[in-house]
Order: structure tokens, then sequence, then C-alpha cells
């Protein structure tokens, strides 16, 4: 097992799978660990241990036609298709490009980029100051930022409509590249 | 700006879901009897082996019991173990920071070597003390000819990001380009926004609004 040590790649990242990988290699050291253990217990007391002759003989009396043997195989298919989903799917960025003149910097080449989370933190403390704001949260794609607001008064398009032009005005002086499309919805707190 | 082992997970996560998804599609086949009439319907006959017939055959099931059968269990579960525990292994994230730079490498004139942590200080310093920023954290990776830096800052809300970037840019990779007698391959800068703390602030308006109010009820 080698992992690729590269020079520095970039900061813009796609996920790199490490849960389902981790769950995986336990679920396989488990297993490993068991087989070993099971055969070095064959090899020096003569026999399998009883757990392991027991499902031996269990699985020796399946056919392929019964029903657990296509329960098995169907459970096989599902967790070979969430496998193969998790190998093969991009899945988003976790940063967005943030332009910087390369002129401006010493550097051969630069990588300036801001995380989704901060770009929801910023959306949501632009969102904060905006007057008749009660509560917000925001979540953040490399191309779309969604901010939540509650808020006591009734005139929600207008909120709406300031929230929104200043957090896209925030990103667009901060050099996010591209701008995101920021949404906002606004509830109004019942009482 | 931590190295993951993102080719390895996706490599082996595709392979064994294959693999997962080829036995189980085959069993599940074999089973219903799909894979019979499929056969049948391409002119052919399945002979072995049919939905009925066990899926551990006895003379399979028989050298299993031998003294070969356990060896070869226990090395291929030795194996999978030492593969697995080495796919764990591998999930840790690495910084991968550079080994020390040589400076000057000639014996005749003395070797001068610099840890690569001493000058990441020296650049997390100059960054924290930049306006508007809480945090910095700096890797360097590469040579001392063609270093790689990789800051990591964690700035307020008030952040000027393009003031910050620029001064970045300019400034401190010109300073440690200076201080390497050469000029950053690359320059990476991850941005990070520090939490937000208006609720402290709201409620010093209120405090400092009630103290108004009682000062206003006294006069």
């Amino acid at each position: 097992m080698s992992r690729t040590n590269a020079r520095s790649r970039g900061l813009r990242r796609r996920p790199s799978r490490t849960i389902p990988a981790a769950v995986v290699a336990v679920v396989l050291l488990m297993i490993g660990l068991l087989v070993a253990f099971a055969a070095i217990t064959r090899l020096s007391d003569g026999t399998w241990p009883s757990p392991v002759a027991k499902s031996a003989s269990n699985v020796t009396t399946l056919t392929w036609d019964s029903s657990a043997t296509l329960i098995g195989a169907g459970v096989l298919v599902v967790l070979g298709l969430v496998l193969l989903t998790a190998g093969l799917k991009r899945g988003g960025l976790r940063t967005a490009r943030l332009a910087a003149s390369t002129q401006e910097s010493t550097a051969d080449s630069t990588d300036f980029v801001i995380s989704t989370r901060a770009m929801a933190h910023l959306a949501a403390a632009q969102a904060e100051r905006i007057d008749g704001v009660d509560k917000v949260s925001a979540s953040a794609t490399g191309r779309r930022v969604r901010v939540k607001v509650t808020t006591t008064s009734e005139r929600t398009d207008e909120i709406r409509s300031r929230v929104t032009q200043r957090v896209t005005d925030t990103f667009t002086t901060a050099g996010l590249d591209p701008v995101p499309r920021v949404t906002a919805n606004v509830r109004t707190k019942g009482i | 700006m931590r190295q993951t082992a993102a080719r390895l997970n996706r490599t082996w996560l595709t392979l064994i879901g294959l693999l997962l998804l080829l036995v189980g599609a085959g069993a599940l086949l074999l089973g219903t009897g799909l894979l019979e009439s499929l056969v049948n319907s391409a002119g052919r006959t399945l002979t072995q082996p049919s939905s009925s017939d066990r899926v551990v055959s006895s003379s399979v099931a028989s050298a299993l019991t031998s003294s070969g059968a356990a060896i070869a269990a226990a090395i291929v579960g030795v194996l999978l173990a030492l593969l697995a525990a080495a796919w764990l292994w591998a999930q840790i994230p690495r910084t991968n920071q550079a080994k020390p730079f040589r400076l000057y490498d000639d014996p005749m004139t003395g070797l001068t070597r610099c840890a690569p942590g001493v000058l990441t200080d020296a650049v997390e310093a100059q960054v924290k003390a930049l306006p508007d920023v809480l945090n910095a954290s700096a890797l360097l990776r590469g040579s001392a000819t063609e270093p790689d830096l990789d800051l990591k800052v964690t700035v307020s809300e008030n952040v000027d990001l393009p003031k910050l970037l620029a001064t970045i840019g300019h400034g401190v990779a010109a300073d440690l380009g200076g201080a390497l007698d050469t000029e950053l391959r690359r320059l990476g800068v991850q941005v990070e926004i520090g939490k937000i703390s208006t609720r402290n602030k709201t409620h010093k308006i209120t405090l400092d609004a009630r103290r108004d109010a009682l000062e206003t009820v006294e006069s």
C-alpha cells in the first residue's frame, strides 16, 4: 500500500473518502485477524474453533436458490454499489478559488482558496448585520451559497433581496472566482 | 494543507466495490435461475452449477478440513490483516514537510542546513501580525532552491481579503524568498474565517442601553 507523496498538490481538492476507506479497512482487518486466528488454532489444536466449525457446517448446507444465499448476494450487490459510488463519484470541492493577481506575488505560481465552511461563515456574518434579521444560518458549496434567515419583519422580500445583494457583494469584493450564486430563504418568525 | 491518501482510497474502494458487485450479482443470477435462462436464450446449455446445487460442494468442503487449507487460510488471513492495517495507517493525514534545506553543501566552506520549521515559524509570526489575522499555520515543501509554501490563514469576518492576499503574496513570500535567496516556486493560501462573536457584541449594546436608561431615570 503506497501513498502518493507528490510535492505540493493544489489546495482545491475533492473528498478523499477517508471514512468509507477506514471502515472497509477495519472490516478487512477484523476478517483477516479472525481467519488467521482460526487457521492457526486449527494447526495447533487439530480442530477448527467451534464457532467456525458451526458456521462452516451451516454454509455447506446452503444451496444457490436458498433465501439466505439470495439475501447475502443482495447485500453484496448493495455494498458493492455503495463502495463503487464512493470510489468513482468525484464529490464536491471543499474550497473555492480566490482570484489574485500573480503579478502581485513574487512566487512563480499562486493558489489562493477559501474553504466552503469559511464562505458559509462569511455569508452568515454579513447577513446578520442587516437590520431586521433575527437568526441566520448558511451553507456553501464551491458554486452556491444558501442563507437561511429568520426575521420578525413581514417584509421578507426586501430582506431577501438585501441579504442576497450584500452576500454577493461581499464575495465579489473578496475576489471569489467565479462568484457563487447566493440564494436566501427568509422565514417570518411566528409568535 | 495536509495530504491524504485520496487516490489510494478511491482505487481500492472501486476495486473492492466492483468485486463485491460481481460476486453478488453472479450469485443472484444463479440463485434466481436468471443465469440459466440467459445461457439458454444464447443457444447454449448450463450444466453446472444449477440453482439447486450447494454453494459449497462436498469436495470443496472436505478439502477445507485439510491442514493445507488451514495453512493457506492462515497466510491469506495474515496478508489481508497486514494490507488492511497498512491501508488504515495511510488514512492519517501527512504534512510531508520538506527535510532540512541544504543551503551550502561544500565541505570546504562548511555545510549549512536549515530546518523548515524555523522558516515556517517566522512566516507564521509575520502573518499573525497582519490585521484581522487570528491564526496562521505554514508548511514548506520542495527544496531550498524551489520551495513551495502552503499557508492556512484564519481571519476575522471583517478582513479585506484582496489586501491580505496581496500582502502575503508580495511581502511574506518575498521575505521568505529573500531568506532562502530564491523565489518561491508556488504559494498556496487557504483562508478560513474565525467564529462569529456578534452575540457578545449584542449583549454589550443591551447592557449599555440599560445603563443609559438607568442613568436617565436616576437623573
